[in-house]
């Protein structure tokens, strides 16, 4: 396995006692003696044309891991040859999909296998620039990022002629400001612009004019990462892991009420059984409770039940079972929980995080939100669980971004498994649940 | 009125040394704005109008965007608890109502010490380490009503030995 987190998670645990990043945070010395650390970029500097390594990266297979998917070396060779315009690199690490928490621990104690990536796709599309785009509550990973930069200038692994070839690269950290929009990519672009992060109508695409309006690359940390061991290995190593169509291995987030939440690193195609259940991962639902829904890719993945627990874990399997594989946060709900509660609580966090462009993420989240208060409280009627259905149908598809989107497929696919358990909310005129789950 | 900007001329240089635009330096020089006075009053947006660029209405077109920044005095200890799905399966927002009831203040408001303000925050990205809130800059995580205590004296000792020192 590839390592692109370490375990176990102890800076997240430090708890009381503040966090101990010391000795968790790989040095570019350890990166380089115990990881092949730059290897990969020294080969693809001193032995590779730049479309060389774009076609190398199309034939791993390596497809976006924020969520989307969409395969990494295409979205590079979009990047137009090379003329007036500057280039930039932006790296997605706007970690805000709740239930994720990947991202973090490449950022905070493997800063260098990202920094490597960078440059390799940097040189890649022929980028002069990167910026790491960290989300504001990262304050550790903005330190550690800011530090491991320092590091590796004074190493020449970035900065100007890299490996004595006429290559040079500035990579810098941005640090954002509190916004889950910011995740959407030409969102970020504008809040690195200065502005509020209001996502773009496309086109034109990134790629094309993106940041500054110049041909910008905007990828996710696990991708980049991905990209680093792609050549410090070969494409055969990397396709040797995960599926025909899914290459590679994935890091899946688990939390919720599981015996052993954490980051799990595994080969994409796993299935989600085995990640809720197998000892080796999540270890079985808390209390030997039983299993009751779970969002297989971040909350903005529709929930998926017990007849999926055997959907692979890879882009296409999700998609079967009427998800999506997202960002590979599995939030793990047992019977005891109320979906009309579950998804108030992200009804609550989408309405809170819509930018307020579009008038039907805007308006129609918000008005999701309050039926759901209301129903939660008693005080719905069981027509209201048909409007909100209808709201879905009318949010889907009618905005710049899929913010609103996301919002429906969770209230959504939990109605239309557990219709019932939302009709009884109006007909009891109560929530008929007991929610130990609050108590603390 | 002194300057809020003065004294962080440096700093303000080597963050616009990074970008081709003096308005890319927005997010970053807020931050600094925050990081001295612990939150961003309108009376600066003039001045962070005037480095970045822009108008004091595109300032504060940001400021009011972006929820880190902090729009009216907090105290000296930020409580951001988290209240989102992954945290509120595991005792989350009963861990808000705790702190809630200890400090007896409403979401928003500072203790009349002047120390605590307790605020609701989205997803924190730690979830397997929940329920857990940001005190400042510092995650704190896997929180029990014992912890929650701990880390209360902690500022609270924290504070007196701050204030001593000044004195």
């Amino acid at each position: 396995m590839s390592d692109k987190i370490f375990q176990p998670l102890s800076i997240l645990s430090a708890g009381v006692t503040g966090t101990c990043l010391d000795g968790w945070i790989e040095s570019l010395d350890s990166y380089r003696v115990r990881h092949k650390g730059y290897t990969g970029l020294k080969k693809v500097l001193e032995t590779m044309q730049p479309a060389d390594v774009v076609n190398a990266v199309k034939a791993s297979g390596i497809r976006g891991r924020g969520g989307a998917g969409f395969p990494t070396g295409v979205k590079w060779s979009f990047i137009p040859p090379k003329g007036n315009k500057h280039h930039y690199v932006v790296v997605n690490a706007d970690e805000s999909e709740p239930g994720t928490f990947s991202n973090r621990s490449t950022l905070e104690q493997r800063p260098h296998l990202l920094i490597e990536g960078i440059a390799i796709c940097a040189y890649a599309v022929q980028a002069e620039t990167a910026y790491v785009f960290i989300r504001g509550e990262y304050y550790d990973a903005i330190r550690v990022m800011e530090k491991a930069i320092e590091e590796a200038y004074k190493a020449g692994v970035i900065g100007k002629n890299i490996f004595g070839t006429n290559f040079s690269l500035d990579v810098h950290v941005h640090p954002g400001g509190g916004a889950y929009i910011c995740g959407e990519e030409t969102a970020l672009l504008e809040a690195l612009e200065g502005r509020r992060g209001y996502p773009r109508l496309r086109p034109p695409f990134p790629a094309i004019e993106g940041l500054y309006a110049c041909p910008t690359v905007v990828n996710n940390v696990e991708t980049l990462a991905d990209a680093a061991l792609l050549f410090q290995n070969d494409v055969e190593w990397f396709r040797s892991y995960g599926t025909e169509k899914s290459p590679g291995t994935k890091v899946y987030c688990l939390s919720g009420m599981v015996n052993k939440p954490g980051i799990y690193e595994a080969e994409l195609g796993i299935p989600l059984r085995t990640l809720i259940y197998d000892e080796k991962f999540a270890g079985g639902i808390k209390n030997g409770g039983k299993f009751k829904a779970c969002h297989p890719g971040g909350s903005s993945a529709p929930m998926v039940f017990e007849e999926h627990l055997d959907t692979p874990m890879d882009y296409e399997g999700p998609v079967q079972a009427g998800s999506v594989l997202g960002s590979t946060a599995i939030i793990v709900m047992d019977e005891s929980v109320c979906l009309t509660w579950a998804c108030k609580n992200l009804m609550e966090f989408y309405h809170h995080e819509s930018c307020g462009q579009c008038t039907p993420c805007r308006e129609g989240v918000g008005w999701m939100h309050k039926i759901l208060n209301r129903l939660e409280a008693g005080q719905a009627s069981e027509s209201d669980v048909d409007l909100l259905m209808s709201i879905c149908k009318n949010i889907k598809g009618r905005s710049i971004c899929a913010l609103g989107e996301f919002a429906t497929g969770c209230v959504a696919s939990a109605i239309k498994r557990f219709p019932e358990e939302f009709y009884e909310h109006a007909r009891q005129g109560r929530c008929p649940f007991q929610k130990e789950y609050l108590k603390f | 009125m002194a300057r809020v900007l003065e004294g962080l001329e440096e700093q303000i240089e080597k963050i616009m040394s990074h970008y081709p635009t003096r308005r890319s330096g927005m997010l970053p020089v807020l931050w600094l704005v925050q990081r001295k006075l612990g939150w961003v009053p309108e009376t600066v947006y003039a001045e962070v109008a005037e480095c970045v660029g822009a108008t004091e209405t595109e300032v504060q077109e940001v400021v009011s965007f972006y929820t880190m920044f902090q729009r009216k005095p907090v105290g000296k200890y930020t409580l951001q608890v988290c209240k989102t799905l992954p945290c509120a399966l595991v005792g989350g927002l009963g861990m808000r109502d705790y702190l809630l009831q200890r400090l007896k203040v409403k979401l928003n408001e500072t203790t009349p010490d002047g120390l605590f303000t307790v605020q609701e925050v989205e997803c924190l990205g730690a979830c397997s380490e929940a329920p857990l809130m940001l005190v400042n800059e510092t995650l704190e995580t896997r929180l029990t009503p014992e912890k929650v205590e701990l880390i209360l004296e902690r500022c609270r000792a924290e504070a007196a030995t701050a204030t001593v020192a000044k004195a």
